[in-house]
């Protein structure tokens, strides 16, 4: 008769789901048996740089005669990564769901490219400082028809045609950004070529369209002659007037922008007025006035907005915020640290307005409102300066200021025309 | 109330209420297709040692509401009369929970697994070997892997 230590795998694993990490890993020195059947639950989430170093795991996973690498769900890396070793463990990441590149500034498209075929489930991406192009993002947005999340963080050579893609809804020869980096990638790439450096914005955009939320960050903003290009286009044609008739990530419910100090209001405004969906926006160390935060009340976004975070804009004011506020009834949560917005310029709120943003934060939402297991970048890092003026309103402070400007516009109402004299 | 007919694997007949038979997700089905019958259904899979047992569980529990709570069925905690049904050898442990999945009863599987869940933890490799009297079949340089790849966990 049988035997515990026998038990089929489903059950092992139906027994796994009611102990903790520490007593998988013990049930994985029972036999072989119990060791395989709990490869999935162990394998499932890694993080390959401290603990874990890279050799070892890379050999695990080829050698591995259980297929280990089918098992892992997520992985991240933070520790320096090759082209070479991507390609070899890539065959093997099957089951993959999101994967995190950090500081892998020698990957590149040569090897990215091919990751997206592997690994179909895809379904958040998130690189900083890597080597890739839109070439591997257009892959990506080929292969991976479940990709929800895009977080690229430093990432040069991609951003302006990311951002040109939220922007401009058409495919423009004028964006043809990508044409240096043409001579740089492989053979099996250079069969796209021709048709990636004339309509990158365009491919990207439909290859992508499941995409739901967007994480960009570039700490030295874009280069100026992209920008000259994207104004002067922004400038003669109304950004709803579509050439392909095709609104680019027209889903997108939550984006976060960093570091695009250069763009200007037109950029943004575009970017807004296509978006209806945004409930998330996080416009961090990017230049802007008052005339976007009438863009987002006036769009279709202005609806749903949830949350606004636009630390170190020096340009917006107080009262283009109130504004926003009486305009936008989802609105919970507004970060202006470093905006220069003086700590009483919401009297009607003043006890709700912080200077802790990160410890409100916390309080207000949890962790889990963002893409990825940390805040977004430019959260993070404006914490370090000292913070002058206003930081912060949440969800009471908003309400207060919606209260009373209620309140205030309706007051000169004569309510004594509903009730007739008796 | 309908009585229903089970046939153990050792030819043993059972008659249990319609009732208490459908906890049993594979009778309920098998019962909805075949609608009115006299025969009686066999269950190749189950002995009549341990089909007295599920059937003393589903006595018990046919009148519980289905729980499709998932946050229920995470923890360890099990009730007073289940711990006293689960104080049983090993051997039937077993049985139960493999019986318990071939006739779909969730509830019951669930009962068998957090029992199992509750002798594992916190013990050692080696206790637990010794509780369901497993032998080790890794080299010693394969556990020394295994150690190294446990590790892994200390990460996050």
């Amino acid at each position: 008769m049988g035997n515990l230590g026998q038990l089929p795998t489903e059950m092992v694993l139906l027994i796994m789901q009611h102990l903790s990490r520490w007593d998988i890993h013990t049930c994985a020195h029972i036999n072989k048996h119990w060791y395989i059947a709990t490869m999935p639950l162990r394998w499932r989430s890694l993080r390959i740089g401290k603990r874990i170093d890279l050799k070892s795991f890379t050999a695990k996973t080829l050698e591995s005669p259980c297929n280990a690498g089918g098992c892992i769900r997520h992985l991240t890396f933070t520790t320096p990564l090759t082209d070479t070793i991507l390609l070899l463990l890539m065959k093997h990441l099957i089951h993959l769901e999101s994967i995190t590149l950090k500081a892998c500034q020698d990957i590149t498209d040569k090897s990215f490219q091919h990751l997206p075929r592997h690994c179909p489930n895809l379904r958040s991406l998130r690189v900083a400082s890597c080597g890739i192009t839109e070439l591997s993002i257009i892959q990506l947005g080929h292969h991976c028809r479940q990709l929800k999340s895009l977080v690229l963080e430093d990432c040069h050579d991609i951003a302006m045609n990311v951002f040109s893609t939220l922007v401009y809804d058409d495919a423009s020869p004028s964006f043809s950004s990508s044409s240096h980096h043409a001579t740089t990638t492989t053979e099996d790439v250079s069969k796209n070529i021709t048709t990636t450096t004339t309509t990158t914005p365009y491919l990207i955009q439909k290859s992508t369209a499941s995409i739901l939320a967007l994480d960009m960050y570039v700490t030295d903003g874009l280069a100026p002659h992209h920008l000259d290009n994207a104004q002067r286009r922004a400038a003669t044609r109304p950004p709803s007037t579509s050439v392909h008739g095709i609104i680019p990530w027209p889903f997108l419910t939550e984006i976060h922008l960093g570091g695009l100090f250069n763009v200007g209001d037109s950029g943004i405004i575009a970017l807004i007025q296509t978006h209806p969906y945004l409930q998330h926006i996080d416009l961090t160390q990017t230049r802007f006035s008052n005339a976007v935060l009438d863009a987002i009340t006036t769009s279709g976004c202005g609806a749903c907005l949830l949350t606004l975070q636009v630390p170190g804009n020096r340009w917006i004011t107080s009262a283009g915020l109130r504004d926003l506020v009486y305009r936008c009834p989802c609105l919970r949560w507004i970060n202006v640290d470093g905006c220069g917005i003086s700590d009483n310029a919401f009297p009607e709120a003043s006890a709700e307005c912080y200077v802790d943003v990160e410890e409100r934060m916390r309080r207000s939402f949890g962790a889990a409102m963002w893409v990825g297991d940390e805040s977004p970048s430019g959260i993070t890092s404006s914490m370090g300066r000292a913070p002058f003026g206003l930081c912060c309103l949440d969800q009471e402070a908003v309400d207060k200021i919606r209260i009373r400007g209620h309140n205030r516009t309706n007051h000169h109402l004569d309510f004594s025309s509903f009730f007739p004299p008796m | 109330m309908s009585n229903v007919r089970l046939l153990s694997s050792d030819n043993e007949e059972f008659v249990v209420q319609k009732e208490v038979a459908e906890r049993s997700v594979l009778i309920k089905n098998m019962l909805e297709d075949v609608g009115e019958t006299d025969s009686a259904i066999p269950l190749p899979n189950v002995t009549a040692k341990v089909l007295k047992k599920v059937i003393e569980w589903c006595d018990h529990h046919s009148s519980d509401p289905v729980t499709t709570d998932e946050t229920e069925r995470r923890t360890t905690d099990i009730d007073e009369w289940d711990q006293k049904f689960m104080e049983v050898d090993q051997e039937t442990l077993f049985d139960i929970i493999l019986a318990a999945n071939y006739l779909d009863i969730k509830p019951l599987l669930d009962v068998g697994c957090k029992t199992v869940a509750n002798m594992i933890k916190g013990k050692t490799a080696e206790e637990i070997r010794k509780i369901f009297n497993i032998v080790n079949d890794f080299t010693p340089e394969e556990e020394a892997q295994i150690r190294k790849e446990n590790e892994w966990a200390e990460d996050r």
